[in-house]
């Protein structure tokens, strides 16, 4: 995984949702998380979140349609981790 | 973070210099009960009915992308408040003479101005502040808060309609584009039976009577089937207009149309709601280049082909040049316009609902997954409503949303021909009258 790539792909997507333009996010956001999914799960990083959390709660964001927590959560927490552990 | 009285009537005191009825409004709003809880990040913000109303980390910095896209301009719309971080960092720009801010829930509006200090942009003369349900259309160059369209009050719903199809029409401009290969293929292959078949222009004030009956797939066709078929027994029938999906659910009933439109491209002859051919020989078919082949070989009865104003049929246009019917993302947009095209002045609407009914989308369908709506969010889990011709909400999505103003739009330019809506049970369509009180 490059992780300096998937961060940028993460902040992108967080600015189109802190901009209301979730319907442009949403597949691609599910097609990049099921690809860091495998490489991610099980492992732990110094940040106060394990990667399992924080995937349950950005799908509870989704269904929730809160789109400025979703992007906080792709933005900030998921993007720590990835950082943490490359 | 934490709701304050004081903090509130400090802000209210601000609001009354530049707005002193909504000032009013607004405090008859205060501690309206809210489903909200404080969310802390490295800042906090507010959720309410579980969004957040702004980032939770760096609400200033999420300020500053936001204002990024939004443009230069001496006046810009706000829809929202949010947090109230956009207003101020758009008020830093000195060229900016007016920044309009539409109120979108009075509630909500309080709920926030009890939570942070609003003074800053309340009180900048610049700032211009009401509701968004006095308005009736969307004002530009705007910025919507996204938590605060879906958390839209009641008397704000057409704004927030319209916020939500603009929104939708920016997406759809974009996988129409990712998808433009595939369907010039289409295009392509339709050649043959474009270049023979006569083009709706044919069509053009050809009817003996300037009554149609245009018949959609929605649910409230079921109940209204009798009306149509009491039709028959009137002295000057009406031409029926139906859409590919409504027209097995007629045939069953002995009705068959005059024409059948069919315009999407996944619609195929074995689709579940689509009549036999065979047995709609009299009927006549109006196609977009788009669908499929096969379909368009198979009907037996007279053909006609109608572009749309889709950039899509600019280079087909000059090959076959041929007539064009309105496209507002749904067939029946092309029907209605099918009506008026062929000298209708006063159009009825069967099936026309923009909205769900129990948990099912479309008429004659009571179970199974139809094309197209494979991914359309199920009834008993919607989060998008229209006002039914009773005034109750009814579940819906956002497609529905975007096809039912594109044609209250369509309503509206054409102040020439009567529109009537058959049931009470659809979606409330401006515009359009009710020809009965217990559908």
């Amino acid at each position: 995984m490059n992780t300096k790539l998937v961060i940028e792909q993460l902040t992108d997507f967080a600015t189109l949702l802190r901009l209301g333009r979730p319907l442009e996010v949403i597949d691609d956001l599910i097609n990049l998380l099921t690809e860091i999914v495998p490489q991610t799960i099980g492992q732990k990083s110094a940040t106060s979140y394990s990667v399992e959390e924080i995937f349950s709660l950005i799908l509870s964001c989704q269904q929730a349609e809160d789109w400025l927590g979703l992007a906080d959560y792709l933005e900030y927490e998921l993007s720590d981790f990835l950082i943490d552990l490359s | 973070m934490e709701i304050s009285q004081e903090l509130f009537y400090k802000n209210c005191l601000k609001l009354e210099s530049a707005n002193p009825q909504l000032a009013t409004d607004v405090k008859s709003h205060f501690q309206t009960k809210f489903d909200f809880r404080i969310v802390r990040g490295l800042a906090n913000t507010i959720s309410v009915s579980g969004k957040q109303l702004s980032s939770r980390h760096n609400p200033k910095r999420e300020a500053e992308v936001q204002a990024s896209f939004i443009t230069e301009s001496k006046e810009i719309y706000l829809y929202g408040v949010g947090l109230g971080y956009l207003s101020e960092n758009l008020l830093t720009r000195a060229q900016l003479s007016k920044l309009n801010i539409k109120i979108l829930n009075l509630s909500l509006f309080s709920l926030v101005l009890s939570l942070r200090d609003q003074g800053t942009w309340i009180s900048d003369e610049r700032v211009y502040i009401s509701l968004a349900s006095s308005d009736l259309d969307l004002q530009t160059p705007y910025f919507a808060f996204h938590p605060d369209v879906l958390l839209a009050d009641d008397r704000s719903q057409n704004i927030k309609n319209l916020l939500y199809i603009n929104n939708c029409d920016h997406f759809s401009k974009k996988q129409f584009k990712r998808n433009e290969s595939s369907l010039l293929k289409r295009v392509q292959e339709n050649h043959a039976y474009i270049e023979r078949d006569k083009g709706v222009e044919h069509l053009r004030n050809i009817s003996s009577t300037q009554e149609a009956i245009v018949v959609g797939a929605g649910p409230s066709l079921e109940l209204n089937i009798p009306k149509i078929q009491s039709y028959r027994f009137e002295k000057q029938q009406p031409i029926i207009i139906s859409v590919g999906t409504a027209s097995k659910l007629l045939v069953e009933n002995g009705i068959v149309p005059d024409y059948v439109v069919i315009v999407d491209k996944d619609i195929s002859i074995s689709h579940p709601l689509v009549a036999d051919f065979s047995k709609m020989m009299e009927a006549s078919l109006l196609y977009s280049p788009l669908v499929q082949p096969d379909l368009i070989k198979a009907w037996y009865g007279d053909r006609y082909v109608a572009y749309s104003a889709s950039p899509l049929f600019d280079k087909v246009k000059e090959i076959f040049p041929k007539g064009s019917l309105f496209s507002g993302g749904s067939v029946i947009h092309t029907a209605i316009d099918l009506a008026r095209n062929l000298g209708c002045k006063s159009i009825t609407l069967f099936g026309a609902d923009f909205a769900y009914t129990g948990t099912q989308t479309h008429a004659g369908h009571e179970s199974g997954t139809l094309t197209n709506y494979e991914n359309i969010t199920p009834a008993n889990q919607a989060n998008r409503w229209v006002k039914d011709g009773n005034g109750n909400d009814i579940p819906t999505h956002d497609s529905f949303i975007s096809y039912l103003i594109e044609l209250e739009r369509y309503i509206e330019r054409h102040p020439d021909i009567k529109f009537w809506n058959s049931s009470k049970t659809g979606a409330f369509i401006r515009g359009c009258n009710l020809i009965v009180d217990h559908a």
